[in-house]
Formats: C-alpha cells, sequence, structure tokens
C-alpha cells in the first residue's frame, strides 16, 4: 500500500483532529477513510458484484429451497438480461428501442419448439436463442438506422404489434393464439435440471452476461458509444461510421433477449403471445429509464422494481400502464441517470465526505476521485515521468491536399464558387475570410458533411469528394469543430484518446474478453494520449470530466484528440476563438509541432495575428470565392483583401495593413 | 376487388389523418408526438361519452371534442415538451421526447382502459347512414366522410402551411429553430399552438373515425405507428406525402389480408417501411439537404 502513503500530502487532508491519547493516530484514521472511500467508488473493487453473485448462486441452500424467492429471482434475473439490453442501446448510444420483447418472445418461441421436437440441452439453445435475437435485431435495424431519429423505435415497436401475427401464421410450431403447451424441462450435458438447477443456471448466464456488458461499456466503446449519443458528426469525425456503431449496440443489446427468451420458456412451461405484449414492452424501457441509462448495476434493481412491482401483483396490473407512462415521463425530465446515477452520486458524495472534501472542494466525477484515491492519476504518473522537449506528434506522412474547383450551393446561396487551393504537407495553410464566406462550408465539403456540386477534392492524389465523412476520417483527416461538444462523463485522457481508435483497432469481443490485443490498444490509448495533451498544456487534467471544462479548454482537448490520431491532413475550424493569450500560445505551439512532423494542417481563423504567426500561406475566401492566395505574412496587405474585412469604407489606397488595422480594434495580440 | 380497394382506402384515410396531426405538431416543434394516436382513441371514447352515454347532439359533442382535443393537446405539449427544453443535456429532436410522448400515449391507454376497460365499443354515428352503392363497392356515408377528411384536412393544412404567415413561420422554425427565434418567431407559443391544433384535429376527426374502428384502447399505438409508417414512407414534414403515404399503406395491408392471409396486414406495412428505408431513405417526398457541422 505505498501509494496509499503518497497519496496522504496530496489529498489535502481534513483539518487534523486532535490526536486522543487513547485512539488510533490520526493518519491512521485518514488511511483507513480513504481505503474505505476508494471502496465505495469500486474502480477496482469489483467486490459487491463479486459477494452478490455468490449469494445469489448460494440462495437455494441458505433459504432452504424457498420456492417463491427463487421463482421471483429467476424472474428478475430474465427481465435484467431483457433490460440492459435496451439499456446498451439506449443509454450508451442514444438509440431508444421498444422491440426488445420481441427478441425476447423469438428466443422464446426457438427454445420452446426446439424442444418439444426433442432438443432440450440448454446450452447449444441458448446460443441458438441470443443468435437469432441478434439476427433478427440486424434485420431489422439496418434499414431503420440510415435514417436514424425516430426510426429505430419505431420499426422495433411496430415489430411488438405484429408478434400475435407471426405466432398465428406459424401456428403448427408455435401453437398459435391458444399457446404452446407441453415444453420439457431442460438437460444440461444429459441431466435434466429441476427448477432449482433452473434458477443456477439463469444466475449463471445473468453473471456471464453481466460480466461481458460491463467489459464491453468500460471498454473504448462505452466512450464511443458517449460521443455518438451526444453527437453522431463527431463519431464520424473520429472514423466511425454512426449507423454502424448503433448496430453494433443495438445488436449487442438483442442477444440477451435471446438468452432471457429461452430462459422463460423453461420456467413457464407454456408460451402464448400475450406474455409479450405492448405492456411489456413500455415496462422494459421504463425500467430501463427507472434503473439509469449508463449504468450497469442499475439495471438489475430497474428489472427487480418491474417484476416486484406492476408484472408480478394482480392487482396493480390493471393500473400498470399508467404508472408506467407516468414513469417515463418524469423519469426522462427529472431523473435522467435512474437509480444508478443516484446510487453513484450517492457514493460519490459519501466518499468525498470520507476524505473530507468538503462541498465545494469535493471532486465531482467519480473516475477522478477514485484515480486519486488509488495514487495512479494519469497526470501524477506524467508529471513523474518528466515530459521534456517536444516529441514528435506524428510518424505518419502527411499527405498533400487539392481542392479543384470546388462549388456548393445551398438552395440559391452559392457557400462556394469554383474554389482551387491546396495544401501541402509539412505547411500550415490558413483559410481566411469574413462570416459566411464560405470557409466552413469547404471544410465540411473536404471531410464529406456537405456534398459537393462540382468539382472535386483528392487527398493524396487520391479522390476522396462523395465518400462518407467516416471513411475520410479514417483515411487520416482529423478536424476539430467551431463547437466543441464533450460528451459526459468521459475523462480528457478518454476523450483525446477516441482520435486514435480508428488507427488502433479494437472490436467489441476483444473487449468483451479482454483479449491481448485490447490490453494493448489500451496501453497505447493512455500513453499516446498524453504526448498532445502535454503539448497543449493540459496533462494535469487527464482524470478530469471532459463535459466540465471550459470552452477555451474544450477547444484545446479538441485539437489534442486531432492530434492524438496522427492525422495525415489536419483541419481546425478557429481554434483560437475564446482561447485567454497564454492559450493560444500553446496552441501555436502544437500547431507548429505537428506541422514540423510532417502533417498537412489547414487552419480557419480570425484572430489575423495568429494566423500570420503560426502559418505558411494563406487562402482568402469571400462569399464563396477564392479573392487572394499568398504568403502568410503579407496576405494582409492585399488591397481586396483589406476591403472584404473592412468593407468597401477603407480606402484602398491605405498604408496601414490589416494586421495593424485589427491591432487597433483588439488590441496588439500575443506573437507566440 | 372493388371492396379490398375500398377498406384499404378507409384504413389508409385512417393513418393518414393521424399522419397529418403528427406534421401538424412536427413541424414548428420538432417534436413526434407519438401520443396523437392515443388522442385519437380519446377521441373516440369521448364522442361515444357525448353521444351514447349523455345522448347530446352531434353538434354539441363536435364542439366539447374539439375543446378537450384542443386542451389535452395543450396538456400533452406542456408534460412532454416543454420541460425538456429545461432539461440539462438533452438533445432536441432526440430519444427524450419520444421516450415522454410514449409515455403520455401509455398513460392514455390505461386512464382509458380504467374508465371503460378493454373491450370494444360501438361509437355511435348520427350522420346519414344509408349504405352507398357505386361499381361493386359498398360504401358506409361514415367511411366516405373519413376518406374525404383525410383529404380535405392534408390539402387544407398543405395550404396553409405553404401559403400563410403563420405557416411560413412553421416552416422556419422547422428549418432552423435559432435563426427563427432571432427573427422574432416565438416559438414556444408556436410549440403550443400547434399541439392545440393537432389536438383539436384528433377531436374532430376521431368522431368520423370512432364509428368505423370501434373504441379499443390498444388501437391508439397501432394508429400511431401506421401514422409513422405513412409519414415515413410519405417524406417527413409534408402533408400531401402523409396522405399519399397512408393511403398506400392502406392498401397495401388490404390486399395482403384479403390475398394472402389477414395475419400479414400488419407484417406488410413493417416490410413496406423497411423497405422504404432501405430504398429511400428520405421517403418519397424527399427532404432537403442542410449544414450538419
Amino acid at each position: 500500500m505505498s501509494s496509499a502513503g503518497s497519496s496522504t500530502s496530496r489529498l489535502a487532508t481534513p483539518a487534523q483532529q486532535p490526536a486522543h491519547q487513547a485512539g488510533p493516530p490520526p493518519a491512521e484514521i485518514a488511511a483507513w477513510r480513504r481505503h474505505l472511500a476508494a471502496f465505495l467508488l469500486g474502480r477496482r473493487a469489483l467486490v459487491v458484484p463479486i459477494v452478490g453473485a455468490i449469494v445469489l448462486l448460494l440462495f437455494p441452500t441458505l433459504s432452504g429451497n424457498n420456492a417463491y424467492w427463487i421463482n421471483q429471482l429467476s424472474q428478475i434475473g430474465m427481465l435484467a438480461l431483457v433490460v440492459s439490453g435496451v439499456n446498451l442501446s439506449f443509454g450508451y448510444a442514444g438509440e431508444v428501442q421498444f422491440g426488445q420483447v420481441f427478441m425476447f418472445a423469438l428466443g422464446a418461441y426457438l427454445g420452446g419448439i426446439l424442444s418439444v421436437h426433442g432438443t432440450t440441452d440448454i446450452v447449444p439453445l441458448l446460443l441458438i436463442g441470443g443468435a437469432a435475437a441478434t439476427l433478427a435485431g440486424v434485420v431489422i435495424a439496418v434499414p431503420a438506422l440510415r435514417i436514424g431519429g425516430w426510426s429505430l423505435a419505431m420499426a422495433s415497436f411496430f415489430l411488438v404489434i405484429c408478434l400475435p401475427d407471426v405466432v398465428a401464421i406459424f401456428t403448427r410450431w408455435t401453437g398459435g393464439r391458444n399457446g404452446l403447451v407441453g415444453i420439457p424441462a431442460p438437460t444440461l450435458f444429459g441431466e435434466t435440471l429441476d427448477t432449482t438447477a433452473l434458477y443456477e443456471v439463469i444466475i449463471v448466464v445473468c453473471i456471464v452476461w453481466f460480466a461481458a456488458y460491463r467489459n464491453l461499456v468500460t471498454s473504448r466503446f462505452g466512450t464511443l458509444f458517449r460521443i455518438l449519443r451526444e453527437s453522431p458528426v463527431q463519431a464520424s469525425s473520429l472514423g466511425y461510421s454512426p449507423a454502424r456503431l448503433k448496430l453494433t449496440a443495438y445488436a449487442y443489446g438483442a442477444f440477451p433477449a435471446g438468452l432471457a427468451g429461452v430462459l422463460f420458456g423453461f420456467v413457464g412451461e407454456f408460451l402464448q403471445p400475450e406474455s409479450f405484449g405492448l405492456t411489456l414492452a413500455i415496462g422494459i424501457v421504463a425500467a430501463s429509464v427507472l434503473g439509469g441509462i449508463e449504468s450497469v448495476y442499475g439495471v438489475i434493481a430497474g428489472a427487480a422494481i418491474l417484476q416486484l412491482g406492476p408484472q408480478g401483483s394482480l392487482s396493480f396490473q390493471e393500473y400498470a400502464p399508467i404508472a408506467y407512462g407516468a414513469f417515463l415521463i418524469v423519469a426522462a425530465i427529472l431523473f435522467r441517470r435512474g437509480l444508478g446515477g443516484i446510487g453513484q452520486d450517492l457514493l460519490l458524495r459519501a466518499a468525498n465526505m470520507l476524505v473530507g472534501r468538503r462541498a465545494g472542494a469535493a471532486v465531482t466525477s467519480a473516475g477522478t476521485l477514485s484515480a486519486h484515491l488509488h495514487g495512479d492519476t494519469v497526470a501524477e504518473a506524467h508529471a513523474a515521468e518528466g515530459a521534456g522537449g517536444v516529441p514528435l506528434l506524428s510518424a505518419r506522412p502527411g499527405a498533400p491536399l487539392q481542392v479543384s474547383g470546388a462549388s456548393k450551393a445551398f438552395g440559391g446561396v452559392k457557400a462556394l464558387d469554383d474554389v482551387t487551393l491546396s495544401a501541402e504537407p509539412g505547411r500550415v495553410t490558413a483559410l481566411i475570410g469574413s462570416n459566411g464566406s464560405g470557409k466552413t462550408t469547404l471544410l465540411n465539403v473536404i471531410c464529406g458533411y456537405a456534398g459537393i456540386d462540382g468539382g472535386e477534392v483528392s487527398l493524396d492524389g487520391e479522390t476522396v469528394s462523395g465518400r462518407q465523412p467516416h471513411r475520410i476520417a479514417a483515411l487520416g483527416v482529423g478536424r476539430t469543430f467551431q463547437t466543441p461538444s464533450m460528451p459526459r462523463s468521459v475523462s480528457v485522457l478518454d476523450v483525446v484518446a477516441s482520435g486514435r481508435f480508428h488507427t488502433d483497432r479494437c472490436g467489441p469481443l476483444s473487449s468483451i474478453f479482454r483479449l491481448p490485443r485490447y490490453w494493448r490498444a489500451r496501453r497505447a490509448d493512455r500513453e499516446r494520449a498524453l504526448i498532445p495533451l502535454d503539448l497543449v498544456g493540459l496533462a494535469h487534467l487527464a482524470d478530469d470530466e471532459a463535459s466540465s471544462l471550459s470552452l477555451g479548454t474544450r477547444r484545446l482537448v479538441e485539437v489534442a484528440r486531432a492530434l492524438c490520431g496522427e492525422p495525415r491532413l489536419l483541419l481546425l475550424d478557429e481554434p483560437a476563438s475564446g482561447l485567454s493569450d497564454e492559450e493560444v500560445e500553446r496552441l501555436g505551439r502544437a500547431i507548429r509541432a505537428a506541422a514540423a512532423s510532417g502533417t498537412t494542417v489547414v487552419l480557419i481563423e480570425h484572430n489575423f495575428g495568429f494566423v500570420t504567426s503560426v502559418s505558411d500561406t494563406a487562402h482568402v475566401l469571400h462569399i464563396g470565392r477564392l479573392i487572394a492566395s499568398g504568403p502568410a505574412k503579407t496576405i494582409g496587405e492585399i488591397p481586396a483583401v483589406i476591403e472584404s474585412y473592412l468593407g468597401s469604407s477603407a480606402k484602398p489606397g491605405s498604408r496601414r495593413t490589416l494586421v495593424q488595422e485589427r491591432a487597433l480594434v483588439t488590441g496588439p495580440t500575443t506573437r507566440p | 376487388m372493388g371492396t379490398t380497394i375500398w377498406a384499404g382506402l378507409v384504413q389508409g384515410a385512417i393513418y393518414a389523418l393521424v399522419a397529418s396531426g403528427f406534421t401538424l405538431s412536427l413541424l414548428p416543434s420538432g417534436v413526434f408526438n407519438f401520443a396523437q394516436g392515443a388522442l385519437v382513441v380519446s377521441g373516440s371514447y369521448l364522442t361515444y361519452l357525448w353521444l351514447h352515454t349523455l345522448g347530446l347532439p352531434s353538434v354539441v359533442a363536435l364542439v366539447l371534442n374539439l375543446v378537450a382535443g384542443l386542451l389535452m393537446g395543450v396538456v400533452c405539449e406542456l408534460v412532454t415538451v416543454r420541460p425538456l427544453r429545461f432539461a440539462r443535456g438533452v438533445v432536441q429532436g432526440g430519444p427524450a421526447e419520444l421516450v415522454t410522448t410514449v409515455g403520455m400515449a401509455t398513460m392514455l391507454i390505461g386512464l382509458i382502459s380504467v374508465i371503460w376497460g378493454t373491450d370494444p365499443l360501438r361509437v355511435p354515428w348520427n350522420g346519414p347512414a344509408r349504405v352507398v352503392n357505386a361499381i361493386g363497392v359498398h360504401a358506409d356515408p361514415v367511411e366516405i366522410v373519413v376518406v374525404g377528411a383525410s383529404i380535405v384536412v392534408a390539402v387544407g393544412l398543405f395550404a396553409v402551411f405553404r401559403y400563410t404567415r403563420m405557416g411560413q413561420a412553421c416552416r422556419a422554425v422547422a428549418e432552423d429553430r435559432e435563426a427563427a427565434m432571432l427573427r422574432g418567431v416565438n416559438v414556444d407559443l408556436l410549440s403550443i399552438g400547434a399541439f392545440a391544433c393537432a389536438g383539436a384535429l384528433a377531436g374532430v376527426v376521431s368522431m368520423a373515425i370512432g364509428p368505423v374502428t370501434f373504441a379499443i384502447p390498444t388501437l391508439a399505438n397501432s394508429l400511431a405507428l401506421g401514422g409513422f409508417v405513412a409519414l415515413a414512407i410519405g417524406g417527413e414534414g409534408s402533408f400531401l406525402g402523409a396522405l399519399g403515404g397512408g393511403l398506400v399503406i392502406g392498401l397495401v395491408s388490404a390486399f395482403a389480408a384479403r390475398y394472402i392471409d389477414v395475419n400479414y396486414a400488419n407484417l406488410s406495412i413493417l416490410a413496406l417501411l423497411l423497405v422504404t428505408l432501405s430504398v429511400r431513405p428520405k421517403g418519397l417526398g424527399g427532404a432537403a439537404e442542410a449544414r450538419s457541422v
């Protein structure tokens, strides 16, 4: 526990209590408090879920085979499986879906039919049920995700409406509306399972699934899903197709519903379409919202409440829809993070109190506090190593950018009119012009966010116009946005690391099974992310929650993220606006370092002093047309440029250059 | 054949009426109000209450339904949409609004079931009752009213949104909410007004829809989903598209039910939705591309 000792000084331990002669020394108390706080936040402590799992496994023995509770816990376990799938696609990836009941029913009917026809071994049945549910999810989601919005929610909802029809169509196998009867007891390796043994199987399936689920959402996919939820555009700028990511979340979410379905058939020994109605469909979403989107274990609480409340008691069933409906409204508005979120907040508050941080100084992110308590903040490890000199940012050679005759119109407005320009590797090319001159549109055309009407964009001699944004990004095009949005509950380090995800792919399965590839990628993520973060002077914030940062800092984080992907072409959209002089200086350093390592840099900026100091070449746009190109130092002396910037009132023959004009208005700009 | 076509048109007209209600509230608020289907079903039950239980004259019932629909629309906006404008971290037009409006629909259905039970109720129709026979089709007058209403409503709303200042303001909000606010458009008022109008529309048309479909609580979600498919096929934000989309799915499901099996009615609509989304993601009406960054 050497780390605990070293963290004492750091943690701003509370005012030392006057030491009692009889009691243990205060340092010891403080150490215990820290341990307890670290345990509460549970970053490493998997103790609670492990103990919970053992208690559940031993429950039949402990309770003397209490039949009522064994049944209730079985039901809760199956519901938790179903609800967790909704959580994955809704809570993490932000795609609400109501069709989980259909996947549940699919697993149930497949398992039931196969077992009635003689296949009772539960392991292959579980695999078949899960696979079928996943497949059905993909079939529905692929077209629905293409337009996003509400399509997936609606199409999946529609599935539930169609369920009785599907059951009726296959009456020969499903028993139609009369139900599927005579489902035999399942077997495992030839042994027939009684109710208690089946309960154990359900608990084991739950443990395995929740472990997989936890591993998935604590991997880089957790970060990607959160980014996707906040901004699909951003996800595509990281080289990931939003539709594909959503599909991943949705398909993985359908899998446990199929598992639960197979188990459900064996528990009930009877299936009918009424078991899988709309009320349950909505109840499941309500349980997910109640348990807390973005929570792993809150799901179990949500499922327990759903089972023990409305689903379980007949007297309440009539009012269940009113309760679910009211719940969906209230929860969506007020408790956006559900029970899981409330639990996390309480734990965080308790941990803060234990280590003596008062309300004002409390650390608001569990990750940050936990990292401090464990004495392994990335920031400090980095500071200890001592970062010396400016490291080589990118090992990849830059790619020359060529824009030829690009045109783009929005309705009748020509945002770009026959623009031809190029940008060279290792050089900073500035794009300047007044508001509405088409700078950002040009960037969007290069990145594929806006289709091109005429002309073409090529990167390293390869035509990229017409490709999808995430494909262009994956070619090595990094960019920042005018309004940097940071995903909630993700640390600065993870946000920066997300910039390199596409250069070092690590699939969901590697993450779930924690394969060597996962650990390699994770280590590389942390190491590589610190380099650009240090360059923009933010390494000390590595463990902080990104969404809590100020606008200027967010911009720098975005720049660091773009640099982390070792881009061949880096596009910066007004990175200096809203930055302090000192931050502008750091930004300039980062931009020059990127260019020095060979990257092609394109910079949009209004801060003229900054532009002339960091860029080599400048292009001036005016109402969609390129009006001037030349060395950045002298571009401000061209009369047409002065006119575009200052309006026609400025005398063409004026002696003052644009830099001087700007200086008059805004005061001198610090030259980095 | 003629009978099938007519049945499809009637069914499609109902979907189109729901879809018109969706579009009406969607344009100025950006919110897809899933509860629109539940509003129509509520209207059917209220019609039953006024005409059957209380024995009021039809004109009075019409006024009462209009007012009740209007109020329910306003409540819907105030409960499901307005609070989200203030909630932290909610993405406009995102899943949160879908969750709250589905919640509202579920609550309304739950209330209806508690008050009136879940068995279908026959909603009275006091208009003309003589069946019209033409080209081999037997058409109930109330069915003719439903089909006619769907056309009148869609064309009327199309004209209102195209040619009046108010309608253009709504389309401006749909295009770019913030820009519209800067131009002095009161978006909050428009949003409430649109929900109120969509509610009133549901209240009025349910007097004709109720007698055709009967009053059934579970119909609410089917109507909402059918209306959504009509919207998706016709192109989001287009009234004429909603009408066309509604009629198409009505016809397709009627033919599937008649010539394949009755169990394929809903499935054919789902298949149509998936195929449309695959082939033309923006619907048959299409939509303009806007700057996303």
